[in-house]
Order: C-alpha cells, then structure tokens, then sequence
C-alpha cells in the first residue's frame, strides 16, 4: 500500500473513529461480556481494560477495541493475530485510539481477502482458508496492494488455496527483502509453472536480503531463483548461483 | 621331620634334567590327551555362514503362523508412523523445534534490562528477559521455536522499544515503527 493510500485509510479511519458516541461504563461492560462470550482471548481483553484504567479518555478507543475484537470473532475472521497485534501495541505503549485504527483497517483487510477469495470458486470456511485470510492480510500489512493480491489469487486462482496462500507469502516476503515487484512475480511465476514452489523457499528472501547487501541486483537474484525453479531445485541451488554456500550451525551450548 | 635336604643350584637342577635318560612315550598317551580337550569353536561368523548355506527345515503350526503375522504387521505399522512424524518434523530435531538465539549488544553495561517480545511469545515481555553476558558484554536470549517466520523487537528498560540492528529483514509494524524479522528454517540449519 503506498504512503497516499496509507493517508487515505488512517484519515478515514480517525474521521470515523472521531465521529463515534463515547461509550458509557455499561456499553464497555456489555462489549466486553459478549467478546468473551464469542471467545476472545480473556488476558487480552482485561489489558485493554487495565490500559483502560490508566488514563481519563481511554474507555472509548479501549470499548472500541473490544467491540472489534467481538465482531471480528462473530464474524468468524481469524483471531490470532488480531489479539496478538493488540498485545503488541499494548507491550509497545502504543495509544488506544491508534490501536483502535490499526485494528480497524486489519479487520477491513481480512474481510477483503474473504470476499476476494468467494470470487474466485467456492471456498468454504475451513483452516485452508483461515490461514490464506491471516497470510493474505499480513502480505496486505507488509505493503502489498489489494490490486497486486486480487491480480496474484486470479492469476493462479487454478492452483489449490494453500499453494496460492504460499504464493503469496513468499511474494511478500520477496518484496519486504527490496525485491522489485516485477521481479518478484517472475520469481513466483517460475515456481508455480514448475510446480517446484514450496514451503522451504520462504527462506530464500533472507538470502536475497544478504546478496542485496552484497551489491547482487534483483535481475540476477530473479534469475538464479527462476533457474532453480525451472530445475525443481532448492534454495540452496538458488544460493550457489548467487555465489553463496550454507553451512550447518551447531545447536548454542547452554 | 629330617633336616638334611640337600640344597640344590639351578645349574644343579639343569644337569640332573639333561642326565634323565629319553624315554619313549606310550601309544596311547597322544590319543588319551586329545579325548580330553574340546573341540575348538568356530566364530560367529563361520557358524552363521554354516547355517545359511546348509539346507534347514521348518515346521510351523497355524498358530504360529498367525502371530508370525500379527508381530510383522505391528512392526512396520509402528515404523511407519515413527518415520512419519519424523518426516513431519523435520530431520535432526525430534521436537520439530529449532533453537534461536536473540542477542543485544550492550559493551558498556548500562542498560537496567532488556526483552525480547514478539509474536512468537505473545509478545509478553515479562517471560522473555534476557540476561546479560559481561564476557561479551551482550543480553542474550536462547530459545527453541517451531520453524516460521516471526516478528520481534526488544524492549529496553521496560519501555523503550528497538529493533534488531543485526536483523536483515524488517516489517512496519502498523503503529508507526517497524519490527524486526526472523525466519526460522525447519532443518536446523540458518540459511548463511
């Protein structure tokens, strides 16, 4: 998502976040009753509301954490990482309100994949598509744009939901090791022509994080993995071509 | 009991045994010794030899036959689920968990404390301080994580948060500053 729509999002979001009725000791009560009742995580609830208590003002952004959190559960979304992302604003100081933004554009995101991914053929809501939701959501937080996900689950949409799911993932794991975006789709191209593409390539954007330090640019990077793609190799092949080696590191003594 | 034993040199004795006249043995002194030695015992090896090349004979009864079978089943049944956990976990590690160690570099020992929270522990700083090592002058944290990737930054005296100067990948984090992040492989072995 570029720094314009970033803008856009969080404006939108504090207009509306601002607009909201200030909750009363009731309705945070009743939010909270009924995110319980739904299965939020109950430490996570009880810090909201301990950050709550610590300042005057904060019982509406920490309401409207909690409600989100409670739709989101209702609305069967995968929870985990938005509890987690809560746990971290909250271990992190960030305020309420921001926290509350935050967790509204998340929600956003997760809705979007869902309804991208009942476009694309008949998914029904199972762990498959509970994890593509929080992948396709966290490739969405990393800076990937809905266009380029919508482009990606189309473009591939013949391939299983976990194969597409890691397409994705390692695309924008591709693109946060500074890989141009052209570049990371012939990548992943190449690994879903040659079927070839598995889990143990995500670690590849760590060595194209190192190469890239090294002076190495994106079109040999980009060409040494096709290659090794095309091949059916792995990841080490892909880092022999760019002129590394791996070696075994012994377990740290205690 | 008499006194008068004569005392004998070695010398002495050496002669008095040369002087013995040499007699010739009994026939059947040669036979009688070697009834009474065992016959000497082939190794291992040998006999096993022996007995694959030698024709053998075997009787089973049904019984028998039965759980000769039910025992071959439950072997390979057993071995077959062992084989494919491991496969599940990845080689070298029986847990599936692959040991990561975090450090923060601190030469001058001025910092009170240090942790390192991320999503791989909830981000809950209380459990994860680290501790620090004055012969390296660095907080270093050791754990065992299942293989993924996972954000991180470490949490300095209690408030101040900053990311992994060694990190090479990095994240924003959503609230206007950027997580570190770690990937971690299945098969013991850190990519570089």
């Amino acid at each position: 998502m570029n720094i314009c729509c970033r803008a856009l999002w969080g404006a939108v979001f504090l207009v509306v976040f601002a607009s909201a009725p200030a909750l009363s000791g009731k309705e945070l009560e009743a939010a909270v009753s009924a995110s319980l009742n739904c299965g939020v995580s109950s430490s996570v609830v009880e810090e909201v509301e301990r950050a709550a208590r610590k300042g005057a003002g904060k019982e509406d952004a920490a309401g409207r954490i909690i409600r989100l959190l409670g739709n989101a559960c209702r609305a069967s979304l995968p929870m985990e990482m938005l509890e987690r992302k809560v746990a971290e604003g909250l271990v992190k100081r960030v305020p309420l309100q921001r926290i509350a933004v935050f967790l509204e554009r998340k929600v956003a995101d997760y809705e979007f994949v869902r309804r991208l991914m009942e476009t694309v053929g008949d998914r029904k809501p199972d762990e498959q598509l509970r994890r593509a939701v929080t992948v396709m959501g966290e490739a969405l937080a990393s800076g990937v744009s809905r266009k380029e996900l919508q482009d990606m689950v189309f473009a591939f949409s013949e391939k299983e939901l976990p194969a597409v799911t890691l397409g994705v993932e390692f695309y924008s794991y591709l693109s946060l090791a500074g890989v141009n975006r052209a570049d990371c789709m012939r990548i992943l191209e190449a690994g879903f022509a040659n079927d070839s593409l598995t889990p143990a390539w995500l670690g590849f954007p760590r060595v194209v994080a190192l190469a890239k330090r090294r002076g190495v640019n994106d079109r040999e990077i980009a060409d040494a993995a096709e290659q090794a793609l095309k091949e059916k190799g792995d990841v080490k092949s892909a880092m022999m071509r760019l002129g590394f080696t791996s070696r075994p590191v012994p377990e740290p003594k205690e | 009991m008499s006194n008068d034993r004569k005392m004998y040199s070695d010398e002495e004795i050496g002669g008095l045994i040369r002087g013995i006249p040499e007699m010739t043995p009994p026939p059947w002194l040669a036979s009688r010794i070697m009834e009474t030695l065992a016959d000497k015992r082939s190794g291992v090896w040998a006999r096993f030899k022996g007995w694959l090349t030698t024709p053998q004979s075997f009787t089973f009864s049904p019984a028998r036959m039965v759980f000769a079978s039910l025992l071959i089943v439950a072997v390979v049944g057993v071995a077959g689920m062992l084989g494919g956990r491991l496969s599940e976990v990845g080689s070298g590690q029986p847990d599936g968990l692959v040991p990561v160690s975090f450090v923060f570099k601190d030469p001058a020992m001025g910092l009170k404390s240090v942790a390192v929270v991320g999503s791989f522990n909830e981000w809950n700083a209380e459990e994860n301080q680290m501790k620090y090592v004055p012969e390296i002058g660095m907080w270093v944290f050791r754990t065992r994580l299942p293989a993924g990737d996972y954000e991180y930054v470490f949490l300095v005296d209690g408030e101040t948060v900053v990311q992994d100067p060694q990190s090479v990948l990095s994240k924003d984090d959503g609230f206007g500053n950027r997580n570190s992040v770690i990937l971690v492989k299945g098969d013991h072995e850190y990519l570089l």
